[in-house]
């Protein structure tokens, strides 16, 4: 029996999408220059119905580790299993409501207030200096 | 369908044509040694790798043959031995073949005795066979040697396998007799030896180039394969396994009594949480209502105290209101006493001016007018008296003088006839004295001696009468017949100052019951059956003696007998005997005679006997019994009576008109003296007088009308009169009001004096929450009115009125409360009795039972719940889960089991260039879909929701499991059910279709449903089994695949199958093709087959076996060719 279960977006999984997003420097550049990119939804690998049944224990704890952490992101489900272990709403995409959420979810909320800040700065001194924060925005922040 | 297609799909068939060398591993040779009935000695049965036919008489033992080969193949436990005839499971056992039993056989019929064995325990059991390879020129020994070391139970065995042919004489023999040694000269020999099978399992299947798991169970379900009803029912029950789910439906039954458990103790708690509530709301009712009643009983306790303190205070303002009225009324009355005085002054100043203005005469007229109507009123009244006196008198009334004269002039005449009249009078008033006071006495007499008769009108005291009563009714003697004596008896006439002596003396005797001897009988039973409820003495009279006179002077002489009585000279003896003290007027005498008695009643008896007995006053006419019916004398009196009376009556009325005659004539007398007292007419000559009046008033009219002046001052005069009338009207009504005032002074401090005793007694209390309620309740008492010192009263009982009935209204809801509380609390511990050993049903409990409510909403339950839902969630849906995960996996490899015997299928032609395909539906049957339904239904929504608790959930589960479990009264039906539903064969509905190998096209549809004929049928069958078998024992026919099976490059393949004749009984024809079908496929048969009906097999078959057993414990087998067999069944024929 193919074990299923290790391919399935977990939480961490999931966090390590947003933390790809947050190193190219996309969250923060969204930060700046909103490009209506949100809210941003992002799918999940999910169980068939199939390893809904055979991989039950699994599937349950994966659900269950997603509900829990809802908050900065919400859960879109999908009805699965009605033919292997009966209708379960079980979750297929999570949606964050702005980037703050996001940032918010990559614990790097406070990273992300000193980028505005120093942004602002960079405003102050000279009005061109914002855009190429926007260039390489996390090593900007970085910098601090 | 070219020949090359086939060469490919047959390729088997057709080496076998080119070099007549069979493939595979085929059965060449069979051993048994004290193998069931086959007893002492080897039986050998030769195959010599070829279609072989066992046969033989029923019963004869060719199952034992079978049996003996699938006990080599297939592990003992999985064993049905005598399948093929169809037994049931238990009837036959390896032991059974070890031991020899033998009378347990079906043929015996009836019931099974005692099985019989051939053999001890100890004898040594082997069954050999020896396949051979020709294509590889090998051979293969399996061999499995059991003995017995006990009576029952399974024997000990051991298993081996040589890679050589072996035979029992040469191999399994002059080792001695323990198997170990046995054991050893195999080893050496170069055989492996297994104590279990599985290792050898594994070893035979190497050696026979079987990969397949599921070969040997084939193999097994072949033997006993048997007419083809329809194609689902054999695929389920020949090409599918089995699977034992008793074991996890155990455990799920199991984890759900957990569950339950669990689920239990929460309803527990939830219906005793449910219980609790209200009585932990009652409680708390009560003691509400008991507070609230505590309170008005205080507010009425204060009642008292605090509306005589309102009264106190509104007493007191009301006094100062009263002290300053009372200083204004002072004043008033002082104002107004000036002024009458200023007004009394001017009216003597007017009066005076009147006097001086010819007012003089006036006055004196008014004098006189005044003096006159005085005079005139005085003899009007005289004149009216003496005109009434001298009417009774017979004289005129004095109009004039004349007539006043005359009748003076008469006086002395009326004076003397009324003294004669009185003379007369006087006379006959005494006379009717007299003769009234002698009535009167006569009355007294008779009164007195109606009253001493009345006083006793039965004599007798009721109780005694009674008695009678009773036993006349119940013996029908008249009760005149039963006198008692007394009823005969009474002191004399005249003799009545010794009466009471008398009755003292004679009450006993008096109160025995006379019966004559012709009663006596019946009265004797009829007293001694009979409860009298008193004292009854009876005296039998017998012959009467002769009469005997009394002594004079003895009390016997003061008595008289009833006139007339039977019992007289009786009574007479009675008296003279018993009776015959002498009645001692002194005591002297009394002292002096033996027998005495005075009149007080001292009786003096024989041998110095005295008695005296005062506790009954000796006058008392009640206890008298003595004397008959009195009712003639007492009617005698009252009619004497009734006379006297009439005369008394008359005597009276003539007495009363004489005292009234004498009455008006003294009246008449004193009129005289009023006619006497007037002297003179003018004392009553009243018209002369007012004559005068009239005169003087008229002079009067004349002397006003002449003088003004007069007028005036007479006008101002009565003006003045008036307002000085008016003012003194004035100050007496201001006397008044001061005195009452005063009176009101004097009530107010008195009512002061006694608030504040009242308080000094029981004092206001200080609460003020108390003193607050009290105060609004007496607002709503009094509503628009106010309270003042006069309705203090009035108020405080009507707000103590609606307190009682508070207070009233209270108790009666306390009492309800408790009584229900208590009735909850009852109900509880009859339904709880172990949480409430310590606990009682009554209200001083509540504190328990809220402890216990307390205890289990915030810890048992949640608690409960905690370990419900635990058990729900993380047990018993994962157990269904998994329950459901394992059927879908065996549905998934019975897919892929029919997805291996479609390839195999796919490689076997049906019909000239066609092939079939199986194919599988899912089942209609009701039950199973909604088994599955109801499977899925416990794990719905479970996922991400492990955290409710869920009823539902429970409910769905437990309606599952209690059907696997079985109902109550349903046990039968939902255990077939469970099997039915939990075998996943049955999920499934088969059919087949055939297909063109080229196109694969479908050339016809099988269904059960079809109709198709039972040779159709039988035909689809074997080539299933075929298909099967092909796959299974590696024979790789893999439709145009070209990849062989591994058995197939190494030559190893197992080409052995045994089957019952019954599997072909269907028709001749499909039989014929199953043994073509199996003949190309290069399969060996070994067909079982009783004596009948083997015409159609024969041309199949080189080889025969035929078991007899004549004497039923000892089979033998014969091994001939078919010829050798055709040409014995000829020869018996002939």
């Amino acid at each position: 029996v193919p074990v299923d279960s290790s391919s399935w977006t977990t939480v961490s999984g999931l966090r390590a999408q947003s933390l790809k997003a947050w190193n190219s420097g996309t969250l923060l550049r969204e930060l700046l220059e909103p490009s209506g990119a949100y809210p941003r939804r992002r799918a999940l690998k999910r169980p068939t119905a199939a390893s809904l049944l055979s991989e039950y224990t699994a599937a349950q704890r994966w659900a269950a580790e997603l509900f829990a952490g809802a908050g900065t992101y919400t859960l879109e489900t999908v009805e699965v299993g009605r033919r292997t272990v009966g209708s379960n709403q079980i979750p297929a995409a999570a949606v964050f409501a702005s980037v703050e959420d996001e940032i918010g979810f990559v614990c790097k909320s406070r990273d992300a207030v000193r980028f505005r800040e120093l942004a602002a700065a960079l405003g102050e001194l000279d009005r061109s200096l914002p855009s190429l924060g926007g260039e390489a925005p996390a090593e900007a922040a970085r910098a601090g | 369908v070219t020949t090359e297609l086939q060469d490919t799909l047959f390729s088997l068939e057709e080496k076998t044509d080119d070099g007549g060398t069979p493939p595979g591993f085929r059965l060449h040779r069979l051993e048994l040694l004290n193998w069931g009935t086959f007893h002492q000695g080897v039986r050998t049965f030769r195959l010599d790798g070829a279609n072989s036919l066992l046969t033989g008489d029923i019963g004869s033992g060719k199952s034992t043959v079978v049996d003996a080969i699938t006990t080599l193949l297939l592990p003992a436990n999985k064993i049905e031995y005598n399948k093929a005839a169809g037994a049931q499971k238990k009837e036959r056992s390896l032991m059974s073949y070890v031991r020899g039993f033998h009378k347990s056989t079906r043929s015996t019929g009836g019931e099974y005795s005692k099985p019989v064995a051939l053999r001890s325990t100890g004898a040594l059991t082997v069954v050999l066979a020896v396949f051979h390879n020709a294509v590889l020129g090998k051979s293969v020994t399996l061999a499995i040697t059991l003995w017995a070391t006990q009576e029952a139970g399974q024997p000990s065995r051991f298993y081996s396998l040589a890679e050589a042919d072996q035979s029992i004489a040469a191999d399994f023999s002059n080792f001695g007799q323990d198997p170990a040694k046995l054991k050893k000269k195999l080893r050496a020999a170069g055989a492996s030896v297994h104590d279990t099978f599985e290792p050898y399992a594994a070893a035979f299947k190497r050696q026979f180039g079987i990969s397949g798991n599921q070969a040997m169970e084939l193999f097994h379900r072949t033997v006993s394969m048997k007419q083809v009803e329809n194609i689902t029912s054999f695929v389920r029950t020949n090409m599918l396994e089995e699977d034992n789910v008793a074991e996890r439906i155990g455990k799920l039954i199991h984890h759900f009594d957990d569950l339950k458990k669990a689920h239990e103790a929460v309803l527990r708690a939830k219906d005793q949480i449910a219980l609790l509530t209200p009585i932990k709301d009652g409680a708390a009712q009560h003691a509400k209502l008991s507070h609230e009643d505590e309170l008005a009983r205080q507010q009425r306790d204060q009642l008292h105290p605090w509306f005589t303190d309102r009264k106190l205070q509104l007493s007191l303002e009301h006094q100062a209101e009263l002290e300053r009225t009372g200083d204004r009324l002072q004043e008033d009355s002082t104002k107004l006493r000036t002024e009458i005085t200023g007004r009394r002054h001017e009216l003597s100043a007017v009066q005076e001016d009147i006097r001086t203005n010819g007012g003089g005469r006036l006055a004196a007229i008014d004098a006189d007018i005044a003096r006159l109507a005085v005079e005139s009123r005085t003899q009007r009244q005289r004149f009216d008296t003496y005109a009434e006196a001298a009417k009774d008198l017979g004289l005129r009334p004095p109009e004039d003088p004349v007539l006043f004269d005359a009748n003076k002039a008469r006086l002395g005449e009326v004076e003397d006839q009324l003294g004669e009249q009185s003379d007369e009078l006087q006379e006959s008033r005494t006379e009717l004295t007299i003769t009234r006071t002698e009535l009167n006495a006569r009355l007294t007499e008779i009164g007195k001696e109606l009253r001493s008769l009345q006083s006793r009108p039965n004599l007798l005291p009721l109780p005694q009468l009674e008695l009678r009563r009773r036993l006349c009714d119940g013996t029908g003697i008249a009760e005149a017949a039963l006198p008692y004596a007394g009823e005969l008896l009474r002191v004399r006439d005249g003799e009545g100052a010794w009466e009471g002596a008398a009755e003292r003396t004679l009450h006993g005797f008096a109160l025995s019951l006379l019966v004559p001897a012709e009663h006596y009988a019946a009265v004797s039973s009829w007293v001694d059956a009979n409860n009298l409820r008193g004292r009854l003495v009876y005296l039998r009279i017998g012959e009467s003696p002769a009469a005997r006179a009394a002594g004079e002077g003895t009390l016997a002489a003061k008595i008289a007998i009833k006139q007339g009585t039977p019992f007289r000279n009786f009574l007479l003896d009675e008296l003279a005997t018993r009776f015959d003290d002498v009645c001692c007027d002194t005591l002297e005498d009394f002292r002096r005679y033996p027998k005495a008695l005075t009149v007080n009643g001292q009786l003096k008896g024989g041998r110095g006997r005295h008695e005296k007995d005062d506790r009954r006053e000796l006058t008392d006419r009640r206890n008298f019994v003595l004397g008959w019916d009195n009712h003639d004398k007492i009617s005698r009196f009252l009619a004497e009576q009734d006379e006297v009376r009439g005369q008394l009556r008359v005597t009276e009325a003539q007495l009363a008109k004489v005292t009234e005659s004498l009455g008006d004539l003294g009246r008449q007398n004193q009129q005289l003296g009023t006619v006497r007292s007037v002297a003179d007419f003018g004392e009553i000559s009243w018209q002369l007088t007012g004559r005068r009046i009239e005169e003087l008033k008229a002079e009067k009219l004349e002397l006003e009308t002449a003088s003004d002046v007069l007028k005036q001052l007479t006008a101002k005069e009565s003006a003045v009169s008036a307002e000085l009338e008016r003012l003194e009207e004035r100050a007496g009504k201001l006397r008044e009001r001061l005195g009452a005032n005063e009176k009101d002074a004097r009530d107010i401090a008195e009512a002061i004096e006694e608030c504040r005793g009242i308080l000094a007694e029981t004092p206001l209390t200080d609460d003020g929450g108390v003193l607050a309620a009290v105060e609004h309740l007496t607002k709503a008492a009094l509503g628009d009115k106010t309270l003042t010192y006069k309705n203090t009263g009035t108020a405080e009982s009507s707000v103590r009125a609606g307190l009682t009935d508070t207070i009233d209204a209270l108790s009666k809801r306390i009492a309800r409360a408790a009584e229900s509380t208590v009735r909850l609390m009852a109900d509880f511990r009859n339904k709880y009795p172990n949480e409430t050993t310590d606990i009682d049903a009554a209200l001083e409990a509540a504190g328990d039972y809220n402890r216990l409510l307390e205890q289990l909403v915030s810890n048992d339950l949640p608690r409960f719940e905690a370990h419900f839902k635990e058990s729900l969630n993380q047990n018993t849906i994962h157990e269904v889960v998994a329950f459901n995960a394992f059927l879908d996996s065996r549905r998934q490899d019975i897919v892929n089991r029919i997805g291996e015997i479609n390839q195999s299928l796919a490689g076997i032609e049906y019909n000239p260039g066609r092939h079939i395909q199986l194919e599988h539906q899912n089942t209609s049957d009701q039950d199973v879909r909604e088994f599955g339904v109801d499977l899925r239904a416990c794990s719905e929504g479970t996922i991400g929701d492990e955290d409710q608790y869920s009823e539902q959930k429970y409910l769905q589960v437990e309606r599952l499991i209690e059907r696997f479990r079985g109902r109550e009264g349903l046990t039968t039906l939902d255990e077939r059910w469970t099997a039915k539903v939990t075998d996943v064969r049955n999920w499934f509905t088969f059919s087949a279709s055939e297909k063109w190998t080229e196109t694969g096209e479908e050339f016809e549809h099988f269904t059960d449903s079809g109709g198709k004929s039972g040779g159709q049928k039988e035909k689809l069958a074997y080539t299933i089994l075929a298909a099967a078998l092909a796959f299974q024992f590696g024979l790789g026919s893999g439709a145009g695949t070209g990849t062989a099976p591994a058995g197939k490059k190494s030559g190893r393949s197992f080409r052995f199958v045994v089957i019952d004749e019954a599997f072909g009984r269907g028709s001749d024809e499909s039989a014929r093709y199953g043994l073509q079908l199996f003949q190309r496929m290069k399969l060996q048969l070994l067909i079982v087959t009783p004596l009948q009906k083997i015409h159609v097999i024969e041309p199949f078959v080189s080889h025969v076996g035929f078991v007899a057993n004549t004497n039923g414990d000892d089979s033998q087998l014969r091994n001939m060719t078919i010829q050798e067999y055709r040409d014995e069944r000829d020869r018996r024929a002939g």
